[in-house]
């Protein structure tokens, strides 16, 4: 049945808190800690922050933090510019990339930083995300084709063609929706959740691809699709303003079409 | 312990190729139960005495009848559609799936039958 409380090992403590060595223009930072090696259970770490002192961003506290006060505190990152979706995590009770967050927003008020819901935790603030990853490769996320195309040409498509694929090229796979989903939350294991049917519909989309039916028959099943139920989290939540619940009523659409509806 | 690979485990037993039917019927009985709910609700709010005996003139009426019927047996197959859906996401336990399944679609076939000879034997006296 469904569980409502965490298991007792996986209760959050309070834990240390790092005081700030000089500065007025304090803000205080909260992280979620939890190591596989101590054997104890995860706490929320506080941190003040000098941000007479700190970039603008999330990301860039959690940095100064880790280079100044607390070099054990883990987490991924890497472009700093919101392409790369390393820095996924959840942010005062919302999924979004820490690069891209002001913490001026939060107008001095305390900042939670929790890992992505509802994944297993490798430390800290880093999900395990290959479950994610063995997802987004089973819908065979690249163009599949029977014809051949002239060793000299391209494969073409027009103006209106490309525009079929605005508002899904540019997922960046962070899965901040896909961990946002209560439906993927309940059943992540056979559900293909948000981010994967929105690469999934990318390339039903694109009109060069010659698999669309195999993929539309691959995805027809009570969980890999339906268990969308358009909560709409995701679109809340998706870092670049992208609708992953429309991509997915796109290939309910689809499917509807095929059934001669 | 597995070495069964990642990718192996999300394909599992692969798509069971329909699934399209059941969200269709929910939409369709969910359209259905708009009109048919307002013309029961209305016709009830319009009687001048709820009592039974305003009800079984009323009933007495076949489009009445009709309507009733069809707002009784399509709320029934919704509901129903709706539980297998609340069973499927919230129950992990396959035994318990399997009993609670069996439940709704007994309790469904059930209520139907109780609701068209309910309305049935008013209708035909």
């Amino acid at each position: 049945m469904a569980e409502f409380r965490l298991p007792k090992n996986s209760r959050v403590q309070k834990g240390k808190h790092h005081k700030a060595a000089s500065g007025t223009n304090l803000t205080t930072v909260k992280v979620y800690r939890w190591s596989p090696d101590d054997g104890e259970n995860p706490r929320t770490d506080t941190y003040e922050v000098d941000m007479d002192n700190c970039g603008p961003m999330v990301l860039d506290a959690l940095i100064k933090i880790k280079d100044e006060m607390d070099s054990t505190v883990t987490f991924r990152r890497s472009c700093r510019e919101g392409i790369c979706g390393s820095c996924a995590m959840n942010i005062n009770g919302t999924n979004t990339l820490a690069c891209t967050t002001s913490i001026k927003q939060f107008k001095g008020k305390e900042i939670a930083i929790y890992p992505l819901p509802h994944m297993e935790v490798i430390k800290d603030l880093v999900p395990d995300l290959t479950h994610f990853y063995a997802q987004y490769a089973s819908i065979k996320p690249w163009m599949q084709t029977d014809s051949v195309p002239l060793p000299d040409k391209e494969r073409l498509q027009s103006i209106e063609e490309r525009e079929q694929l605005d508002g899904l090229y540019e997922c960046i796979l962070c899965a901040c929706c896909q961990t946002s989903c209560p439906s993927y939350w309940w059943n992540g294991d056979r559900y293909l959740g948000p981010a994967v049917l929105l690469q999934s519909y990318r390339w039903l989309a694109d009109s060069r691809d010659e698999y669309t039916g195999e993929r539309l028959e691959d995805l027809e099943d009570p969980f890999k699709v339906y268990r969308c139920h358009t909560i709409m989290n995701c679109a809340n939540t998706c870092p670049k303003g992208l609708n992953p619940g429309k991509a997915i009523g796109e290939i309910k659409k689809m499917i509807a079409q095929r059934h001669a509806l | 312990m597995s070495y069964q690979s990642d990718v192996a485990k999300v394909k599992g037993l692969g798509s069971a190729k329909h699934g399209f039917s059941h969200w269709w019927m929910q939409r369709m009985t969910a359209v259905l139960l708009v009109p048919t709910g307002l013309f029961v609700l209305i016709s009830l709010l319009r009687l001048d005495a709820l009592s039974a005996q305003s009800m079984v003139v009323w009933m007495q009426n076949p489009i009445h009848s009709i309507v009733l019927l069809l707002f009784t047996l399509t709320a029934s197959y919704h509901g129903a559609l709706g539980l297998q859906v609340v069973v499927e996401d919230y129950v992990s336990s396959h035994t318990w799936q399997l009993i609670l399944q069996y439940i709704i679609k007994l309790s469904m076939i059930l209520l139907m039958m109780v609701n068209t000879y309910a309305v049935s034997s008013v209708l035909f006296g």
